[in-house]
């Protein structure tokens, strides 16, 4: 269980961090969601000791956070934005001079590399230098350097970015793997709607502070409602119709908010013979964001 | 700290660039040499010993004695870079983040230094024994040899101490790249390789003569050159001549630095690096 209860943090004058609390249950996927400079990295860089809070109380399975801070070290592992792999050194070298710090025993730090290499599937480059491998390739050699002392919590401080379509998929799928195989608690930050979607509980911070918390599917639910799009045959005499309804109107298309996608079936069967054609859009985390801070997360 | 210890060596090795940059100077001071500096000295060997093994024994002992001196300081130089890129970078937070204090993982770039300039230090060290060998069918005493490991030691100490001190104020490569040309160009002058006390004036000396270079390459010329002026020159008045221009007796306000006193600098040298190495590892402290 992790606690946290008014987290400050100051920059010089900057206010990264203005007072943000959230609890994560054992073994939960928890999303940080939020533009760039919401606090989201400050956060993660707090909970994972290398930043100190200016302010506020972080428990993290028990241990008190700059009481116990070794104790906390051992049950973290952390995939920072950017990788943190020696490029000269092979795979295997990295891995093992990154176990030392944890493992006293050489042989049982080998047998963890092994499992890894099969678990994350990187058996095949386990001896190529870092430098020669792919953006993907090193993003999963550092998840694989984050599990080296199989913790029991994983930070993934925006463990896409960077990263081409493929690759990101490729490591999505792995994260999801990780999930799903081992009762791992999930801290992730990103600042892709898409990634959200698959956590237990999403959080979104703005300017250091919470917004919004919810499922994902809650916080469409509360924030962003389904759209039916409708191309019209004639507008005017379509527009005569929704007289009644809510609706806007933008490049000649018609949109009508619904409360769920079952509406949009019922309003067209009064519709039909006034539109070429329809869609019924659903709400997305980026509907979530525009509505609770009134722009676009990629503003 | 040993894996950290062990992680550095390695990087730093495999950089083959970062090897071949920390030993530049060296390089440079080894071209010049062979192209006027051992004239230079050359000219000083009195009549009958010109041209012979045991001149060629004086000449090639000032060189590397000096040599020593240089790899000394920019070895460390050179190789602290891995912790510049690493706070750079941002690669030390996988450091901080595991249960490993930040002083040891501080400490370990210092530790690491200090072993790789020896090591590098050794290499020179027995290249230039076998030069010597090559050239004036000799190597020096073996007393001479262990005292030269001692003094090996201890400049090193000093030397990664102060490059340690001085690169916890540089916070990007750029700068450690600026940096290291600049003491590359400067060392040279500072040890007094590229112009010998004797074509310098007495004040540039003096103030010359007050900082470390030019102490521990007088050192080390002392040690290393003694037995080849022992041979070379035959009154004591030419021999005397010869040390002052050439950088094996320093003066400091027409004072002659005996050994002890150049020792007594050098512990202070080091003492005051690392004094000042603990104060700036507050740098390294989170935030």
């Amino acid at each position: 269980m992790i606690t946290v209860e008014n987290l400050h943090k100051h920059y010089d004058t900057v206010h990264a961090l203005k007072g943000i609390s959230f609890s994560v249950k054992p073994g939960a996927f928890f999303a940080l969601l939020g533009p760039n400079g919401a606090g989201k990295s400050t956060t993660i860089e707090i909970l994972s000791t290398l930043r100190r809070q200016d302010e506020g109380l972080v428990k993290i399975n028990g241990f008190t956070l700059d009481e116990d801070d070794d104790k906390i070290r051992k049950i973290l592992g952390v995939v920072f934005q950017y990788t943190t792999l020696d490029q000269s050194l092979s795979v295997r070298e990295n891995l093992m001079l990154r176990g030392r710090l944890y493992y006293k025993n050489k042989t049982k730090l080998q047998e963890r590399i092994d499992h890894l290499a099969d678990f994350i599937g990187f058996r095949h480059y386990l001896d190529q230098e870092v430098k020669t491998l792919s953006g993907g390739q090193r993003r999963r050699i550092d998840v694989a350097r984050a599990l080296l002392h199989q913790p029991r919590i994983l930070l993934l401080d925006e463990p896409t970015t960077g990263l081409d379509p493929q690759s990101r998929e490729n490591l999505w799928d792995l994260i999801l793997t990780i999930k799903r195989e081992t009762n791992m608690t999930i801290i992730l930050t990103t600042h892709y709607m898409d990634e959200v979607l698959d956590a237990d509980h999403v959080l979104i911070i703005d300017h250091g502070k919470i917004v919004a918390e919810d499922s994902a599917s809650g916080l469409r639910q509360s924030y962003a409602s389904d759209t039916l799009k409708l191309n019209p045959k004639a507008l005017d005499k379509l527009t005569e119709k929704l007289k009644d309804t809510e609706y806007k109107i933008s490049n000649n298309t018609v949109h009508i908010p619904l409360k769920n996608s079952f509406e949009g079936l019922k309003r067209m069967e009064t519709l039909k013979d006034d539109v070429h054609a329809f869609e019924i859009v659903k709400g997305n985390m980026d509907d979530v964001f525009l509505n609770i801070t009134g722009r676009r997360l990629r503003d | 700290m040993h894996t950290l210890i062990k992680r550095h060596v390695k990087v730093y090795f495999r950089d083959r660039w970062a090897v071949f940059f920390s030993l530049l100077s060296v390089l440079i001071i080894l071209m010049l040499f062979a192209l006027f500096l051992s004239n230079m000295i050359d000219n000083e060997v009195p009549e009958p010993f010109k041209g012979t093994s045991e001149a060629n024994y004086l000449v090639y002992s000032w060189v590397f004695s000096g040599l020593l001196m240089v790899s000394s300081l920019t070895v460390p130089l050179g190789f602290l870079n891995i912790m510049v890129e690493d706070l750079e970078s941002k690669k030390a937070n996988d450091f901080y983040a595991s249960p490993t204090r930040r002083t040891a993982i501080v400490l370990s770039y210092l530790i690491a230094a200090v072993f790789v300039t020896v090591l590098l230090n050794v290499i020179n060290f027995a290249f230039g024994q076998v030069i010597l060998l090559m050239q004036a069918g000799t190597m020096i005493p073996f007393m001479a040899m262990l005292k030269v490991f001692g003094l090996m030691l201890l400049s090193t100490l000093m030397f990664s101490a102060m490059m340690f001190a001085v690169l916890t104020f540089i916070k990007t490569q750029n700068a450690h790249g600026t940096l290291s040309t600049l003491v590359g160009t400067l060392i040279g002058f500072l040890g007094g390789l590229y112009v010998p006390p004797v074509a310098l004036s007495t004040t540039i000396n003096t103030v010359l003569n007050l900082l470390p270079p030019m102490q521990v390459a007088a050192l080390f010329r002392r040690i290393y050159m003694a037995e080849a002026m022992d041979l070379v020159f035959p009154t004591q008045t030419l021999a005397d001549t010869f040390r002052l221009n050439f950088g094996v007796d320093i003066t400091v306000f027409n004072t002659m630095l005996p050994t002890w006193s150049l020792l007594l600098f050098m512990v202070f040298w080091t003492m005051l690096f690392t004094v000042f190495s603990i104060v700036r590892i507050k740098r390294f402290k989170r935030t």
